[in-house]
Formats: structure tokens, sequence, C-alpha cells
């Protein structure tokens, strides 16, 4: 064989020489992967939703911040419910939704990756330093406006992430339970 | 049969889908292009399960980023280079010191080999194939890229960070090569 009879072979059996097929299983180690990936873009875009909604408070907190410059007194960490008992009503409400969210959390997350509910309790700790800020605040202005529509901003933000946590944790729960499900009856 | 237009609009709505993040269309993509993807990288690394993960991640990446590419040019195109860039990373991180086509004077080799003409062409393609694999690995990679991925020079001096005039005499001595090796 001669080099222009190498190039002609190679040219005509080309297809012969791309017929290998990767290891068995290739197919169920995609999926595998895919899910993966799409898993943590939907954990990214929380995150990422969470950081707005968390800028977004830090920004009205830090609005005061120049007010406090000048007229700061002793901080006193006050509450809503401490304003007045209609306020006492909207903490209730969102207190209790954040408990109940909370225990639903910890459940779900019991069997999740580690990354996972380091991930959340990050995102949450972030959230209770934000409210530490505006408890502070609160105490310093009791009457502002501004102070309180940002602890009920805090509010929202901190049961929508909570919600998104949640939600994904149930669809993560579902998957592996649809996988064992499958697992078992090619067992069977 | 899907005339080639058919499946060029059949792959572009499969493309759309994937840009909205449908895993049943991505997993499509995947059936469809899967083959091809795989061949090169385990023509550059030789590894049934390093070119499996490596062309599996390659199309994640596609995937990650296919929002920002235009559908009217070649997502085979594009998919394949993914794959041939990670595959090259593999390698150098493989060996780190590594020079993928070193730049240096002939080895001497015989102007032609020969293949003996007997035998079947299943058996003769095996041979070759044998060949390939025992060939170094600077050969082996601008052979592949070139002879079985269709690159031109430019485009794998442009891949290996290498002249075109390289590419082309490093093709040169690859076929000697192999010819020795099959002969």
């Amino acid at each position: 064989m001669t080099m222009k009879t190498l190039d002609d072979f190679l040219k005509e059996n080309k297809e012969m020489f791309m017929n290998d097929e990767p290891p068995a299983g290739h197919f169920e180690r995609f999926e595998e992967k895919l899910k993966m990936m799409q898993r943590r873009s939907k954990i990214r875009l929380i995150s990422r939703i969470t950081s707005i909604a968390a800028i977004g408070l830090i920004m009205i907190a830090s609005s005061i911040f120049v007010y406090d410059r000048y007229f700061d007194n002793e901080p006193i960490l006050l509450n809503l419910g401490d304003i007045n008992p209609q306020m006492q009503k909207v903490e209730f409400y969102y207190t209790n939704q954040i408990n109940d969210l909370s225990v639903g959390i910890d459940t779900l997350s019991a069997g999740s990756q580690e990354s996972l509910k380091k991930m959340m309790a990050d995102e949450l700790a972030e959230m209770d330093s934000i409210h530490r800020d505006l408890q502070k605040k609160l105490g310093t202005h009791p009457g502002d406006e501004r102070v309180v529509n940002a602890m009920i901003t805090y509010y929202q933000t901190k049961l929508g992430m909570m919600k998104s946590f949640l939600n994904t944790l149930n669809q993560i729960n579902q998957n592996n339970n649809s996988k064992n499900v499958n697992h078992e009856s090619t067992l069977l | 049969m899907e005339t080639k237009n058919g499946h060029n609009i059949i792959h572009k709505e499969l493309l759309e889908a994937c840009k909205k993040g449908d895993s049943r269309a991505q997993m499509e993509i995947y059936r469809l292009y899967y083959k091809p993807m795989y061949h090169v990288s385990l023509r550059i690394l030789s590894d049934t399960m390093e070119a499996e993960d490596v062309m599996q991640e390659a199309f994640l990446v596609a995937f990650r980023n296919i929002r920002s590419i235009d559908l009217n040019i070649s997502f085979g195109g594009w998919l394949k280079r993914i794959v041939v860039n990670r595959s090259l990373d593999a390698l150098r991180r493989r060996k780190p010191q590594m020079e993928l086509v070193p730049d240096y004077p002939d080895e001497l080799l015989p102007d032609e080999g020969y293949m003996p003409d007997e035998g079947s062409i299943d058996d003769k393609v095996e041979k070759v194939r044998r060949a390939l694999e025992r060939l170094p690995e600077k050969y082996r990679l601008v052979l592949t890229l070139n002879l079985f991925e269709g690159y031109d020079h430019d485009e794998i001096g442009q891949i290996l960070g290498v002249t075109a005039s390289t590419s082309r005499a490093q093709l040169s001595r690859g076929k000697q090569k192999l010819l020795q090796l099959i002969s």
C-alpha cells in the first residue's frame, strides 16, 4: 500500500473506522449527569434570586444608615410585633409559615447531599443576619415606615426562598423514589 | 425517509427545545450525536472510559451554553470542537509535560510501506486500526483530526497550537509511520 492507496483506503472505508460504541450503560450515565446539571442550575437560579432580594433588602437597610450616623441611640433589638398589635398579627403570620417550612425542609433534606444542605444553610444564615440588622434598625427607629416595610419584605423574601428550597427538595426526593421503584421492579 | 431538509428542521426544533432546558430534547440530541463525538474523543485519548466521560462532559458544556449560539451554524461542528478541545485538555492533564506536536526534525522513515493485498476489508480495517493505536501520539492526533474529522491544516494548527506547515509535515510523517506499522 502506498501513501495514495492508504489515503484512498481510509476515505473509502472511513465509516468502518467510526463504528465504536461507548461502554454499555452510557445512556443511563448521561441521563444521570443531565439530571444533576439541571438540579444544580435550579439551585443556582434560586441563589441568584435570593441574592438579588437580599441586595434589595441591604440597600433599604443601608439607606437608613446615613440617618443612623447622626441620630444613633443605644441599639435595642425590636421585632415587628413590638410595634403595634396589627404588626403583631403580620409577624405571627410570617413566622408561623417560616416555622412550618423549616420543619419541612429539615425533614426532606435529611438524606440530601451535604453540598446542597450547606448551600441552603448559608443562604438562611445570610437572611438571619439581615434580620438582626433590621431588628436593630427597628429598635432605633420604631416608627419608621421604611424599616417596617423592609422587615415585611424580609419575611416575604425568606418565605419565597424557603418555598423554592422545599420545591427543589421535593423534586429531588420524587426523582430518587421513582428511581428506587424502577430499580426494584427491575430486580423483580 | 427523512429528507436532509426535514432532518435539519427536526434538529433545529430539538435544539430550540434544548435552549429551553427540555431534558427529553437534550437526550434526543445526545442519541443523534454521541457516536461521532465518542469516536473523536476515543481516537485522541485511546481510553474508552475517559473518552465517554469527556464526550458526555462536552455535551453538558454545549447544553449549558446553547443559548449563546446561533442555530443556523452547525451544532455538530461546534460540539465536535468542544469534544476535541476537552479531549486534548484531558490528554495534557494525563501528561503534564507533554508537548502535543513538537516541531523537531524528521525521523528516518521509509518512503513507503506496504500492506499485503490478501485478506478481507474487515481484516485490513482492523490492521489499520491497530496500527493507528500504536502510532505515536503526535502523529495520531494530526491524522485523526485531518483524515477522520476533516479539519484542514489551518484548523489543526489552531487546535494544536502549531503552524499549518507543521501540521502538514506531521501528517505526512504520520502516514509514513502508519504504512511502516502496517507492513
